[in-house]
């Protein structure tokens, strides 16, 4: 676990920032339902890339 | 055939230290258990009363007080009624839904399953994990030798493979001959089946004058479907001359357990699934390694159709030490059946895959055997229907009708009656194979 934890803090962190963005263009693209519907896709795969990158390394403390 | 290298689809995961997996898993099933109370009406029934909190289950003891779903319960919550088919047992709103399969209804009314967008991903990515452990990658061409309709079998493997970048050939809507020549023309490499539609398959490939092992290039199986003894898995390789590997799942919960490329033992597919092995008559003690016990299983990412420990009723052993793959998810040893698969015979416990393995692992001249029980004068009677290839001779079928009756006796403790069937006559399956028919009324057996 420890030899992981900087490599898998650094790709939570990248993680963050797509889903972020994500959420940003779903919020600006309402209204357009292509964009929508294609947006669902990237938002499914960002929660299962949270399992595979578990930015909540910490949370197995928890 | 022969390990594979760099097997791990996500090696942090797979290779976690037990302490950290299980507390992944706590805490996944918490949020399942949220879910389930706030989005099904089944499970907001059925804890309201007991006033759970699920923020008092913090451990695996916790987790064991809390009552499992049993198949009749989702059976019964779907026929309650409601606008739609899958009564109080949905898990979100109905306009999220992309897609409905059932169960196969082997021992009942089938149970509808539904799928959002994101369930069905959750369901295709513990099939690719399982995959990718098997050795599947790019270079695969997969042939899946099955029409596909509403039971969802083979569904979710396709697209895992897919996902994995092999190129996947739908196979349905041919019969096996025609199968058969389009695993040739289009070079398969790979193949999804049924253990006994495997077996079916060489046979009706050799009747081609096709040898499975050298003509048709085959060089990994994944069998599913049906419980597959290692007597089994040990003849399809040697019929295909491919890696043979089992998998265990259900409609209800995905594909939850698979063989790595040791092929000794099943992997649990932690943590994406919480599975305890439990005593059979209580479901309270979880079952040490060399054990019989059921299978009660949370899927702890699949949301549409939440189950909060769902007894499979499916019994089986949990393998021992370590495997040699590095990962440290728990093992299955060994498959022994649905409980109610397991019939008393002359008050002999009795499984009809002994026979299975007994003639698949001693007889390859048997090609495909049927089990009849009836009783005569308060006596049961156990009748082997057994059919030998057409080139086996009549004095050949009296010494192998001799000695396997002699194995037969040792390893079930129960006395055969054996009767050789002609070539062809015995039913071939694709799925769900049904050798075993009992024919005592449910008052003869059990005196009521």
């Amino acid at each position: 676990m420890e030899g992981n934890g900087p490599l898998l803090t650094q790709m939570a962190e990248c993680l963050r920032k797509v889903e972020e963005e994500a959420i940003k263009l779903g919020e600006l693209s309402k209204g357009i339902p292509a964009v929508k519907k294609n947006l669902q896709p990237i938002m499914v795969f960002i929660d299962i890339l949270k399992f595979h990158i578990p930015g909540d390394v910490e949370a197995l403390e928890a | 055939m022969g390990k594979t290298s760099s097997a791990y689809w996500n090696a942090f995961m797979e290779t976690l230290p037990r302490d950290d997996l299980v507390k992944i898993q706590v805490r996944k099933f918490r949020e399942v258990l949220k879910h389930a109370i706030k989005m099904s009406p089944m499970y907001r029934e059925k804890f309201q009363n007991l006033g759970l909190n699920p923020e008092d289950v913090k451990s695996p003891e916790d987790i064991r007080k809390i009552p499992c779903t049993e198949k009749s319960e989702l059976r019964e919550s779907q026929e309650c009624g409601g606008p739609y088919l899958y009564g109080k047992t949905l898990g979100t709103d109905i306009e999220n839904l992309c897609s409905l399969h059932q169960t196969s209804g082997t021992t009942g009314r089938p149970v509808y399953v539904p799928d959002t967008y994101r369930s069905w991903q959750w369901r295709i990515e513990p099939w690719a994990c399982m995959l990718y452990m098997m050795g599947f990658r790019e270079k695969d061409r997969v042939f899946i030798p099955f029409g596909y309709n509403v039971y969802v079998a083979f569904w979710s493997g396709h697209y895992a493979a897919e996902k994995l970048g092999c190129e996947v050939i739908p196979g349905g809507a041919l019969d096996t001959r025609a199968r058969i020549q389009k695993m040739m023309e289009l070079r398969a490499s790979a193949l999804f089946n049924t253990p006994t539609y495997g077996l079916h398959m060489a046979e009706v490939a050799k009747e081609m004058g096709i040898n499975p092992s050298r003509d048709l290039g085959i060089r990994k199986m994944v069998c599913a479907g049906e419980p597959m003894p290692e007597a089994t898995r040990r003849r399809l390789e040697a019929l295909w001359s491919a890696d043979v590997y089992n998998h265990i799942g259900g409609a209800e919960t995905c594909g939850w357990a698979g063989m790595c490329a040791e092929k000794k033992d099943l992997h649990v597919l932690e943590p994406y699934f919480l599975v305890e092995i439990l005593d059979r008559q209580t479901l309270s003690k979880p079952c040490v390694a060399g054990e019989e016990g059921v299978a009660v299983i949370t899927p702890l990412f699949y949301r549409a159709l939440p189950l909060v420990r769902f007894n499979t009723n499916d019994v089986m052993v949990l393998a021992k030490g370590a495997c040699g793959c590095g990962r440290t998810s728990l093992r299955i040893e060994r498959i022994l059946g649905r409980s109610d698969e397991l019939h008393k015979i002359r008050g002999v416990l009795f499984s009809p895959q002994a026979v299975e393995e007994i003639i698949c692992g001693c007889f390859p001249d048997i090609v495909e055997h049927e089990i009849i029980v009836t009783r005569k004068s308060a006596m049961d009677e156990v009748t082997l229907r057994v059919e030998a290839r057409p080139s086996v001779k009549k004095a050949e079928c009296e010494e192998i009708g001799k000695s396997l009756l002699e194995q037969l006796k040792v390893k079930t403790n129960l006395r055969f009656a054996l009767e050789w069937a002609d070539p062809g006559e015995l039913p071939r399956y694709t799925l769900k194979a049904k050798r075993f028919k009992d024919l005592r009324s449910q008052e003869e057996i059990y005196g009521r």
